[in-house]
């Protein structure tokens, strides 16, 4: 194998001369610009410009290994190779070890997801979608940084499809059970609130509410002792099923042919080993990010969680009303601050917002919002930054390395980005987050409802590459003229 | 007329699979090689440069050769490993200003 370059590379212009070069560090001076006149206007913005400078990180590395956590899942069953899985696992076993020592140093931002059916449901409309799309919800953020505009049509559907699904009512009540109005209605909560009307407060405060979630260490009694954290959290919840899961991709999808190429009959344990090893490098640029992204999500928790401490809050709206800044603000002065690595609930705050602006009320009245996450301005919002981040991360990265390209959609992939984005937008809600928030960040913490997240999603996608094979083969056959119409 | 370039490349149907051909590239470090298959995954989002690479290298016979070519990283880097799975000798990757290129052939 080799590979070459040919056109504009052969140039002699000095490296930092370069046209592409020099974009990617404009790119990067307005981030630096940016958050210098940030902290001038208040240094407690610091806040906000950890999740910049973390997404900006995470979208680098995402564009450098080509890190898409959807063909994790749709390429096992689309075409059987597990290079990305391979990737996902080894980034959620490092973040596993440095989320341990974060929690053990008593900085770790983390709250365990509530279990129940709802995970495997939202998690599989949330899979089947992102065949679709081309991309997860952080890959579709990243691939927008390359210059694809069909990835940013993927995010604004996610975006919007969420705050509609969170504050729709009416017919959309009719989908949820009676016991479950009822159950709402017995909350003690503000009449502001509504929580009987909308399908998705009627969800959330009749069933989420219900449900229970927490570490295995807390299930087992000991979520405050080391033994717990290390041996109950970050082994058997993350490092344990991720070893068995690199096994299983090895058995199934690499060691038949890694033996066949190396001329192997009899394979000893060693050369097994060996196997498993040329598995793991197969990409190295997947592996390095994967081993990067690992690290710094578990950096994350432990930079916000010190910031908290230093401020004395819980939560970032505590810092906006210490600030001014009151508008947008939950009943209980909170907004969405995960205080780690999450993506969705930020974009349903950018569709949210942008739906009130243009006069849709009612949007506050509804627990997503009003009671938790809070609607604040673009401009305030911590963790959209974070998203902007990703984005502006993978164009610095993808310009030097030459690969941003202005991609614009054809109808058919326009049409896919819409309809995906808007199933991934409604799973992602009715899964409680993506395969980021409701995966990645949770199972690394030793919450295992993460792992139904993903069996859920791997069922999605199952699906969604067979409806794709599908829609390719007629779509082709028909073009071909095979079929007439 | 850009307006109007774009109009057309929203509307047309694409990458669809590559018709047999005859054509003779010169590969870096493997020399002149006959293609006799090039797949166009210009534009697509994934997994369609990964299903039609399959469909494709499924239709040629053992020792040809075929080109595919993508502007996608993603199904770029996946591309090595893709041709593991499907029994083919990954040749090359020839990088272009906005576009790869690269060179499977089907395994004897």
């Amino acid at each position: 194998m080799s590979t070459a370059t040919t056109g504009s590379a052969t140039v002699d212009t000095p490296w930092l001369f370069r046209k592409n070069n020099l974009q990617a560090m404009g790119v990067l001076a307005l981030v630096i610009a940016g958050s210098a006149w940030a902290l001038s206007l208040d240094t407690r913005f610091v806040y906000m410009l950890v999740y910049v400078w973390f997404g900006l990180a995470y979208g680098m590395l995402l564009q450098y290994g080509r890190f898409c956590m959807a063909s994790a899942v749709r390429d096992l069953f689309a075409v059987r190779v597990p290079r990305m899985a391979v990737g996902m696992m080894i980034a959620v076993a490092l973040y596993g070890v440095v989320a341990a020592a974060v929690t053990l140093a008593g900085f770790s931002t983390f709250h365990p997801n509530v279990m129940g059916w709802h995970i495997i449901v939202g998690a599989a409309i949330f899979g089947f979608g992102i065949v679709f799309t081309g991309g997860c919800a952080s890959g579709s953020l990243y691939k927008a940084g390359e210059g694809n505009m069909n990835s940013m049509l993927v995010v604004i559907a996610i975006s919007f499809s969420q705050a509609i699904v969170v504050s729709a009512s009416g017919w959309w009540d009719k989908l949820v059970p009676q016991s479950w109005v009822a159950a709402a209605a017995a909350q003690d909560m503000p009449a502001e609130l509504t929580v009987t009307e909308g399908w998705f407060d009627i969800f959330t405060a009749g069933h989420i509410w219900g449900l229970k979630g927490a570490t295995t260490a807390t299930l087992f009694g000991m979520g405050e002792t080391t033994t717990g954290i290390v041996w109950l959290n970050t082994f058997l919840t993350a490092i344990l099923p991720v070893a068995i899961i690199l096994v299983a991709l090895y058995v199934f999808y690499y060691r038949k042919g890694y033996l066949r190429r190396t001329g192997k009959a009899t394979p000893t344990l060693g050369d097994e080993f060996a196997g498993m090893w040329a598995m793991f490098t197969a990409s190295k640029n997947t592996a390095i990010a994967g081993i990067g992204l690992g690290i710094l999500a578990g950096l994350h928790m432990y930079v916000t969680g010190a910031l908290r401490e230093h401020y004395d809050i819980f939560n970032f709206g505590e810092l906006l009303v210490a600030m001014g800044y009151t508008n947008g603000l939950s009943i209980q002065d909170t907004v969405f601050d995960p205080g780690y690595w999450y993506i969705t609930t930020q974009e349903a705050q950018w569709g949210g917002w942008v739906m009130e602006k243009l006069g849709i009320g009612g949007l506050m009245n509804n627990i997503y919002f009003g009671l938790d996450n809070g609607l604040p301005n673009p401009l305030l919002n911590a963790p959209g930054f974070m998203s902007v981040g990703i984005i502006l991360g993978a164009a610095i990265m993808a310009l030097s390395r030459r690969e941003f390209k202005w991609k614009m959609p054809s109808w058919e992939t326009a049409f896919f980005a819409i309809v995906g984005g808007t199933l991934m937008g409604i799973g992602a809600r009715i899964a409680m987050g993506c395969n980021i928030g409701a995966f990645f960040a949770t199972v690394t913490n030793g919450d295992p409802s993460g792992w139904v997240f993903l069996i859920g999603m791997t069922l999605g996608a199952y699906i969604g590459v067979k409806v794709f094979a599908w829609w390719m083969d007629w779509s082709t056959a028909r073009k071909s003229g095979a079929l007439d119409f | 007329m850009q307006v109007v370039d774009w109009f057309e490349h929203f509307r047309e149907q694409r990458a669809v699979p590559a018709q047999p051909i005859s054509r003779v590239v010169e590969l870096p470090g493997v020399g002149r090689v006959r293609l006799v298959r090039s797949v166009n995954c210009v534009g697509t989002m994934c997994p369609r440069p990964q299903l039609l690479t399959m469909k494709v290298a499924g239709e040629v016979a053992p020792g040809e050769i075929i080109e595919v070519i993508s502007d996608n990283p993603a199904a770029v880097e996946g591309f090595p490993a893709l041709a593991q799975v499907l029994g083919c000798t990954h040749l090359a990757t020839v990088r272009d200003d906005d576009r790869w290129r690269m060179y499977l052939r089907r395994s004897l």
